[in-house]
């Protein structure tokens, strides 16, 4: 068993913990799920574990809004135990529902952690879920700590509803939310074609190698002060054996390793030098 | 006071009905009773009385409606399955001489006797229980075992779309978790009126409703549940108008040592029985029982609509994290029971056969709303309850684990050996409120006997006119409903990836859209055994000819699996049926034989075992206005699952790369017969209808000639074929590179999806191919004959291809091309088809892009 320890919140809706266990195991974390419901009970605390991983889901049926009511409880409940655990300068990855949490619980703005939220997730530009392969274009000038080291154009699977990024005021014409993230290096991957290049702004979803139609197609990005804390709709996690790629049938034949893996590697990396 | 001419059909007044009036009673009261079922009810509940006074216990009108709530339940066509368990004499017409037949019981005489012969060591449980059990795989010190189960859920889906698929797909994974499975993954299967149903035969919910909520339904409960619809496909027909089907399956991973521990140790007396879950409201009250009829108009639509239940998957989610991830891995639930059609009728008193008794206690059953009757409790369809049975020193530490999480779960009765079924108001009191033998309840339905026969007509044939060039005939193919891509409705909004287990999903290639007729699924990281989940339908062939139609389903069903890497020694298949009216017609009761029959000869042919699987019957819709029946086909939903032992050596079905050659493998034949080419022609002016469908012509022509095949000689080049496929692991060692097989739409589209799903292009050459004399160009693109499919083979493998296969019908008919057109030769070297394939991919993908 490795000396790190991984919580991967569970709780009512959270559905991807099969594939979460499996890419922190690869990598060599110990692991637990920690249920929501224990973690408010005080049968559990995060600052038992160094690394969170807030998989994806639906959490408590994203009937309110995607992420709203635990983002509110962590907000309301767990903000003494998120600021520490962030403070020691653990590290927290947000994948899809979980970047949703993240997101409404104010962990990611451009401004403090745990402040008000001043970018949210909405309903794709497709109108509906879809799991679909996207390509990301690693952006980040190296806060993040999780993407150190990306230089090509990673393919993982998006599967949402609601993953279209937006910051605050920006269909108002105010810019400032979003120039503040690119100014902070918060930005961490965009989406892109296959071959890397820049997509258009607008496009038919259909055709777009970006369904969600996020502002600047921005797929994920990191806190301001540590870059510790990493949120992104597309599943890495989904991308850790080769053979989970749609296309390692191709002539090419499989990767050496998924393309998620370098993330938790980098997590695993950071652990063993900093905590 | 009742007038004489409308009799007294109160709870009360029961014992003293009689004649033509009981069945006036069991209709007034829901209860699906066949006729002369009522009387003998009633004279049990008569024989009873005694017992009760001896007990104390006043027979009132509560407990003359629970009483027979729950004898309803426990007999109706939904539990019991009274046709298909039938006594059926069969006298078949379509032959030569007239052949007489009697099923002691159609089921068990036809595949149930064939897998029990099959004897397959392999099988761990088969027709038992929720979901039949194959082993797969040993890993980290542990046996696996691998269930299925398939579902339909046909009534619920016509009155309620969303209602209707959103809890097939949540009942059908409460299948295999009922055998102490952790399911991973889910199909799902709706046959729905065409979207060109012109508006005059919609006389129940629009078309485009039915396509859209539908849709929505699966979409909803599989991806909150974090089950991946690994596989989705729909038949379209405008027979299904009225009467849309929708079928779903279900995969688990089962710890074996913990299965078999729990079956051989069993349950004892004392043990409790915990209901998990959503809270019971009157929501799907007399589901089961409504689903045994059939449809019309005129019913009471308060009734109909109620009988639909509400899903919430987030429950569902929420509690079987739970129940597998802690009570299944700690071992702590002795037994698992589902509730499904028929509630908590069905559940207890099916777990009661364990121990031979059980008591229930109706009180602590927690309710969605106040007011609800005992009847309502117990016969109540709620979703989202899933029942355990463990030992009384466990109950407190299983309840704890639960409550922890805020989720209901509360013991609602205890396991008996007194051979009755009793429902006591409290575990205190006692008061009885209903006591009832276990015998009677499960063995005192008298056999259904039924007279069935068949006939095959003859059908009318189009008239082909076709031009040299068949390029637009193609492209209308590929755009037809049945062969048109579903992305866009059901692959891209249903998550079909989630928990990471898919390997091979049902769409590849550079464009993410070549589609694939099987899935593969690794549901053990690290483990390299995988699980081939094919789902396989066909709405036409059984119209001309029910046995012959099931006969092409199962062996496509089959074909899909191989080429992707199944392997058919470790393959099971389920028979899922969906029929129209059997009680009442003796010719769609024979179509239904004929079927099983079919079914069972194959099995046999095949040398493989079905071990699961569900039926449907009385899916007609009566025109309110005429009285008229509408049918459906006769249609079999035919899954089939194998194990892979290295899903690293699976095979996609886009070309991969220019210059491999195109193999075609078995033979093509002149067999039109229900296949899309027939159904793309107009068949409007013909007026002849078969029974019950007078809308059949409206979807084309179905014709004569269906395809039928030797199931032998198949199998055997099926074993071959599946050892080839999956030879080798990375791209130079694999001798066959990409593989599809020739289905809906025959050749010509088998090819043109390779070619698009790769962005390359090919050139065949049809007159090469391994085909009967004199056939037409036409014929080879579109004849839809069985055993084929088309394979792709890099030239330097050619001869270890052709050594391997040599005794079966190949031939090599192309090549893989770099520019993107495909380009084929017919007789006499005459260009049959040249078109872009990125337009004959587009023709494919648009008919249903936007729904």
């Amino acid at each position: 068993m490795g000396k790190y320890r991984c919580a991967i919140l569970a709780g009512p809706g959270a559905n991807c913990y099969r594939e979460s266990r499996h890419a922190v195991a690869t990598v060599g974390f110990d692991h637990k799920d920690v249920h929501i419901y224990d973690l408010l009970g005080g049968r559990d605390d995060i600052n038992n574990y160094d690394f969170l991983f807030m998989q994806g889901g639906f959490g408590f049926g994203d009937y309110v809004r995607a992420g709203g009511i635990e983002g509110a409880l962590i907000r309301r409940k767990l903000a003494d135990q998120f600021r520490k655990f962030h403070g020691d300068g653990k590290i927290i990855l947000a994948v899809c529902n979980g970047f949703q949490k993240a997101v409404q619980a104010g962990l990611l703005t451009s401004d403090d952690f745990l402040g008000e939220s001043d970018i949210t997730l909405y309903y794709n530009d497709c109108g509906d879920f879809r799991d679909y392969p996207v390509h990301l274009k690693h952006v980040n000038n190296g806060k993040c700590i999780f993407t150190r080291g990306i230089e090509d154009v990673r393919t993982f699977p998006m599967r949402n509803g609601q993953g279209k990024l937006i910051t605050k005021g920006y269909y108002q014409g105010d810019r400032t939310i979003v120039k503040k993230l690119f100014a902070n290096d918060q930005v961490v991957f965009t989406y892109t074609d296959p071959d890397g290049r820049v997509l258009e702004p607008y496009g038919d979803y259909r055709r777009s190698w970006d369904p969600t139609g996020s502002v600047l197609h921005i797929a994920g990005i990191c806190d301001k002060e540590k870059g510790t804390v990493l949120g992104l709709m597309p599943h890495p996690e989904a991308r850790i054996d080769p053979l989970t790629d749609e296309n390692w049938t191709s002539e090419r034949g499989p990767k050496s390793e998924g393309d998620g893996l370098i993330i938790f590697a980098n997590a695993m990396d950071y652990c063993k030098s900093e905590l | 006071m009742s007038r004489k001419s409308e009799p007294d059909l109160s709870f009360t007044n029961f014992f003293d009905l009689d004649g033509p009036d009981l069945e006036k009673f069991s209709a007034a009261h829901g209860l699906s009773f066949l006729p002369g079922e009522t009387k003998l009810v009633q004279e049990y509940l008569r024989g009873q009385m005694g017992h009760y006074r001896q007990a104390g216990t006043t027979v009132d009108a509560d407990l003359i409606e629970l009483s027979l709530e729950v004898n309803g339940q426990s007999w109706c066509e939904h539990s019991a399955h009274g046709t298909i368990n039938g006594r059926i004499h069969l006298t078949d017409y379509s032959g030569s001489t007239v052949r007489e037949h009697t099923y002691e019981s159609m089921l068990k005489d036809t595949i149930m006797a064939a897998t029990k012969k099959l004897n397959k060591p392999w099988v761990v449980m088969a027709f038992a229980d929720d979901a039949g059990i194959i082993e797969f795989a040993k890993h980290g010190g542990r046996e696996y075992g691998w269930s299925g189960k398939c579902e339909s859920h046909n009534y619920p889906s016509g009155e309620g779309p969303f209602g209707g698929s959103n809890t097939c797909t949540g009942g059908v994974i409460r299948d295999p978790e009922a055998t102490l499975s952790d399911v991973r993954a889910n199909t799902f299967i709706p046959v729905l009126p065409d979207p060109d149903t012109p508006a005059e035969m919609v006389q129940r919910k629009p078309t485009m409703v039915y396509l859209l909520e539908i849709n929505r339904g699966n979409q909803d409960y599989g991806n909150k549940m974090g089950v991946p619809t690994v596989m989705a496909a729909t038949q379209y027909s405008k027979a299904n108008a009225n009467n849309p089907l929708v079928f779903g399956g279900s995969f688990g991973l089962v710890d074996l040592e913990y299965y078999r521990k729990t079956q051989e140790e069993g349950l004892d007396p004392g043990d409790v029985f915990i209901l998990i879950g959503g809270r019971t409201g009157r929501d799907g009250i007399h589901g089961a029982t409504l689903s045994s009829v059939g449809r019309k108009a005129s019913e009471d639509r308060a009734q109909a609509v109620a009988g639909v239940q509400i899903g919430n998957p987030l429950e569902q989610q929420s509690w079987s994290y739970d129940l597998v991830e802690r009570i299944f891995k700690e071992r702590k639930a002795k037994y698992c029971q589902d509730f499904g059609g028929g509630g908590l009728s069905s559940s207890a008193f099916e777990t009661a056969k364990r121990t031979g008794g059980i008591e229930i206690y109706i009180d602590n059953v927690r309710t969605k709303e106040g007011g609800m009757t005992n009847s309502e409790k117990v016969i109540s369809e709620s979703q989202e309850r899933q029942a355990i049975v463990v030992a009384p020193d466990d109950v407190a530490y299983v309840l704890d684990v639960f409550s922890r999480h805020k989720i209901e779960a509360y013991p609602i009765g205890r396991m008996t050996d007194s051979g009755r079924a009793v429902v006591y108001n409290n575990e205190k009191d006692k008061k009885v409120l209903m006591d009832m033998d276990l015998d009677y309840l499960h063995g005192g339905k008298p056999k259904v006997e039924r007279e069935a026969t068949f006939h095959v007509k003859e059908l009318p044939e189009p008239k082909i006119e076709v031009a040299d060039d068949l390029t637009g005939q193609l492209t209308e193919v590929l755009g037809s409903f049945n062969v048109c891509s579903n992305e866009e409705t059901q692959i891209r909004p249903f998550d079909h990836q989630v928990q990471g287990g898919t390997i091979l999903p049902q769409l590849t290639g550079p464009g993410y859209d070549g589609p694939n007729d099987a899935v593969v699924y690794r549901p053990i990281p690290g483990c390299d055994k995988g699980w081939v989940i094919s789902v396989y339908t066909d709405a036409r062939k059984t119209l001309k000819h029910a046995g012959h139609g099931v006969s092409a389903i199962f062996d496509t069903a089959i074909r899909n699996n191989i080429v992707h890497g199944g392997n058919l020694d470790r393959m099971t298949i389920f028979d899922n049926w969906a029929m129209a009216n059997c009680k009442g017609d003796p010719e769609e009761l024979g179509r239904l034989a004929v079927s099983l029959q079919a079914f069972t000869d194959r099995m046999y042919e095949y040398d493989i075992p079905c071990d699961v699987g569900k039926d449907s019957m009385n899916n007609h819709w009566e025109d309110p206005n005429t009285g008229e029946l509408y049918y459906i086909a006769p249609t079999l939903i035919a899954h089939t699952r194998s194990v892979i032992d290295d899903v690293g050596t699976c095979v996609s079905s886009f070309a991969k790369r220019p210059g491999n050659l195109v193999y075609a493998v078995g033979k093509t034949k002149p067999e039109m017969g229900g296949s899309q080419f027939y159904w793309i022609q107009d068949g409007s002016g013909e007026t002849e209808p078969l029974a019950g469908w007078k809308y059949y012509h409206i979807d084309g022509y179905v014709g004569n000639g269906v395809p039928t095949i030797d199931g032998k000689r198949a199998g055997q080049m099926y074993r071959k074929l599946s050892k080839v496929i999956t030879t080798g692991r990375l791209p130079k060692e694999k001798i066959v590179r990409a593989a599809k097989s020739v289905n809906h739409g025959g050749l010509g589209a088998a090819a043109a999806l390779m070619a698009y799903g790769g962005r390359l292009g090919m050139e065949l050459d049809i007159s090469k191919l391994p085909a009967e004399e004199g056939m037409k160009d036409w014929q080879k693109m579109f004849s839809e004959s069985l055993g084929r499919a088309l394979l792709t083979v890099p030239e330097s493998m050619s001869s270890r291809f052709e050594g391997e296969m040599g005794d079966y019908d190949i031939a090599r008919i192309g090549t893989v091309t770099d520019s993107p057109y495909l380009t084929i030769y017919g007789n006499g070297g005459r260009k049959v088809v040249n078109s872009d394939i990125n337009v004959l991919g587009e023709a494919w993908k648009a008919p249903l892009r936007g729904y």
